[in-house]
């Protein structure tokens, strides 16, 4: 008997009936890991990687797709066993990395190549396929390709899933996409084609949120979603505050964070239907819920009020900075309080909080627009030298963080700030020299 | 006649010191190197489970004992070390406990002057393994029992910051007396030819006269693992530094230390049984 069971476990290890899908994952997610690991070392220090550390983590990416090729373990028949999917999406995702890491290297057109092989080769597996093309879109959207990117968005809204097959979890993009792309539908005049597009997008939204297996918080996030897509068509304003109203009215109840989330979609439905008091009911309700959506609410609160009435906007952001002021940076809620103090005439009070921006954090981006902002008012309204004085100024806290600043981005942006101001005090040869480093 | 304190503990390092100068004779590791196979094999059978060689066990056994986390790659590092001390106390408990006792007839018979072949040394053991492993069991049970209490207190969030830092402090004390209480049921059992209740029960006398040597020994034996039990408490940052496998190599690293120690330790308390403490118990 002992016998018997020594041969069998023989006979078991030495023909290995066990599962090679597994091993095969095992060795994919071993060498994917290996390949971020050489990623991670050059990240620390992006300016210090040489053309060689992105060549060396290149083909280690690309040897992950090699050994497990999309076309062997991507296909339909494949996809249908969950370990060999798993091996597919760690392929998958070791093609995109690589078409990242040609973008940070600056090759546009290898990266839109890699990506587009990527969903070409991820048909069979819907919710990785949209992630090569999110990659595609955001690359297409920072070159400015309109075109190209409608296309991708056409493509995303068309076959993006609503949740993942693989837990259930709705998926984002398969309402924003077709949102953008009934927008810029409409921005060309296609509002039959926009109409068409939501539609779509509504239907595939009401049969997932029908699914009866759904968690009350997912189920929440698709009637969110719905209820976000029908309000977008003409006249659709009531149908989708409905939508997304339902969860909050049935049991189980969805978690608080996803109520949270309903309540600021209801007031930014509301404020984009125009509906000021039923979004400041809801801003109001949504600051009951503290933390993250209070601050949320609040400045939206604000937001709202600005095309009504400036005082109570302004009022909001005082409020809002009041609350805030402690607990994290509330610059772009000062920024737009001095814009709108600027808008009511109100320039010395502007003047005082753009320079208060100007000076608290320099390199921020809003730091750098205020001391800009406090020049070209003076330029506008005909007070010559006062923006002579007022750029000389700026210049001189420019010159000090070129000094300072090691960062390329800022100080490619305090450059360009730089050769703004001089072209404006007129001098474009000095402003040339002082876009160049 | 009894040794003082500083006497019992300068034999304990003569001992040592004897047991380790044999180090490389090969027929004093057979028995080891059985108890080595049986633990590289337990290891390698964890390390790759993912292999469709052993996947069909290890696999299911894996995400049963661990979660389906294990079944990843780096996650399963993380894991090794708990996953693979369970195996290793098995393997030591059972195996251990037999290699111990033909070892401690080996160097029994070549510190007399009468070496035994290795083939003789494990089948003197074979035919006393339950008495080698029951008799060695109290020492594993007890200091399993005893981390198993400590760790009730240390889990809880709350635990006090002085019994958090003290704990492995005194983890240590407690396997190093237990250590040195059990050292003598092997040379009772396999030297002095004692029953196994008798051996238990003379525990008390050979305390009397090699308690200091035990602990000296248990302590010298047990100091070089822990910069490795140390490094394998922080397998987290490891595996996150990017290196996952150093923990599978440390825990080999871990073992082979371990087995050396075992070896020594038996060879210097079979020279400190045949010294001092079975002609004590002789003319007791």
């Amino acid at each position: 008997m002992i016998h018997r069971a020594l041969a069998l476990l023989v006979a078991a290890l030495a023909l290995g009936c066990g599962d090679p899908d597994l091993w095969a994952r095992w060795n994919a997610e071993r060498d994917l890991w290996r390949a971020r690991r050489i990623v991670q070392r050059f990240q620390i220090n992006p300016r210090l990687a040489t053309p060689s550390d992105y060549q060396e983590a290149i083909e280690a990416y690309a040897a992950v797709e090699r050994r497990f090729p999309l076309s062997a373990w991507a296909t339909p028949e494949r996809a249908r066993h969950r370990l060999a999917r798993e091996v597919a999406m760690l392929s998958g995702d070791a093609v995109i990395a690589g078409g990242r890491l040609e973008e940070a290297r600056e090759r546009p057109d290898v990266s839109l190549e890699i990506y587009g092989r990527a969903a070409r080769g991820l048909e069979a597996l819907p919710a990785m396929r949209v992630k090569a093309l999110l990659a595609q879109l955001a690359l297409l959207d920072r070159s400015g390709d309109s075109t190209r990117a409608h296309t991708v968005t056409v493509e995303i809204a068309r076959t993006a899933p609503t949740v993942d097959p693989e837990d259930g979890e709705p998926i984002e993009v398969a309402v924003a996409a077709p949102l953008r792309v009934a927008a810029e539908l409409r921005a060309r005049g296609m509002e039959a084609a926009a109409d068409s597009a939501l539609r779509a997008a509504e239907s595939r939204l009401a049969a997932a949120t029908a699914h009866p297996a759904r968690s009350p918080a997912q189920s929440a996030v698709l009637w969110r979603g719905l209820g976000r897509v029908r309000a977008a068509r003409p006249g659709g304003l009531d149908a989708g505050v409905e939508a997304v109203r339902h969860p909050l009215t049935t049991l189980p109840p969805p978690p608080q964070p996803v109520r949270a989330q309903l309540v600021l979609t209801l007031a930014e439905l509301c404020a984009a239907g125009g509906r000021i008091d039923s979004a400041l009911a809801y801003t109001t309700w949504g600051a009951r819920f503290g933390g993250e959506t209070k601050k949320r609410a609040m400045l939206m609160a604000a937001q709202v009020w600005e095309p009504v009435n400036r005082d109570s906007a302004i009022a909001g952001y005082d409020r809002y900075i009041e609350e805030f002021r402690r607990v994290g940076p509330t610059m772009p809620a000062r920024f737009r309080r001095a814009e709108l103090l600027e808008e009511q005439g109100k320039w010395e009070a502007a003047r005082a909080e753009f320079r208060s921006l100007a000076t608290s954090s320099a390199t921020d981006t809003l730091a750098l627009r205020a001391l800009e902002r406090i020049v070209t008012h003076h330029l506008r309204v005909g007070e010559r030298e006062m923006g002579r004085i007022e750029a000389k100024r700026a210049l001189e806290a420019m010159d000090h963080l070129l000094t300072t600043v090691h960062d390329d981005d800022t100080l490619l942006r305090i450059r360009q700030l730089r050769a703004r101001l001089l072209l404006d005090i007129g001098g474009s040869a000095p402003a040339a020299r002082a876009d160049t480093p | 006649m009894r040794m003082s304190v500083l006497e019992q503990i300068v034999l304990g390092f003569q001992s040592l010191g004897y047991a380790l100068r044999q180090i490389a004779r090969p027929s004093l590791w057979t028995p080891w190197l059985f108890v080595l196979a049986v633990q590289i094999a337990a290891l390698a059978f964890l390390w790759g489970f993912a292999h469709p060689a052993v996947s069909w066990l290890a696999a299911p056994l894996l995400r049963r004992v661990a979660g389906e986390d294990a079944l990843h790659y780096p996650a399963l590092f993380l894991h090794l070390p708990a996953l693979y001390g369970p195996a290793d106390l098995l393997v030591g408990a059972l195996l251990g406990a037999v290699a111990a006792g033909a070892s401690t007839a080996l160097f029994g018979a070549w510190f007399a002057g009468q070496p035994l072949r290795a083939s003789q040394g494990l089948r003197r053991a074979a035919s006393r393994a339950a008495a080698l492993v029951i008799a060695n069991l109290p020492a594993t049970l007890f200091l399993f029992g005893f981390t198993a209490l400590l760790d009730r207190p240390l889990s809880n969030p709350d635990a006090p910051g002085l019994l958090l830092r003290s704990a492995p402090l005194i983890t240590f004390v407690v396997a190093v007396v237990l250590q040195g209480w059990f050292l003598w049921v092997n040379p009772l059992l396999m030297l002095g030819r004692r029953g196994l209740v008798e051996t238990f029960a003379l525990l008390g006398e050979t305390a009397r006269h090699g308690l200091w040597t035990g602990l000296t020994l248990a302590i010298l034996a047990t100091l070089p693992l822990l910069p490795i039990q140390f490094l394998l408490g922080a397998a987290d940052r490891i595996v996150d530094q990017g290196t996952p496998e150093t923990v599978g190599w440390l825990l080999v690293l871990q073992t082979l230390i371990a087995l050396v120690s075992a070896f020594a330790l038996t060879g210097a308390s079979a020279l400190a049984y045949q010294s001092i403490v079975g002609p004590a118990l002789e003319d007791a």
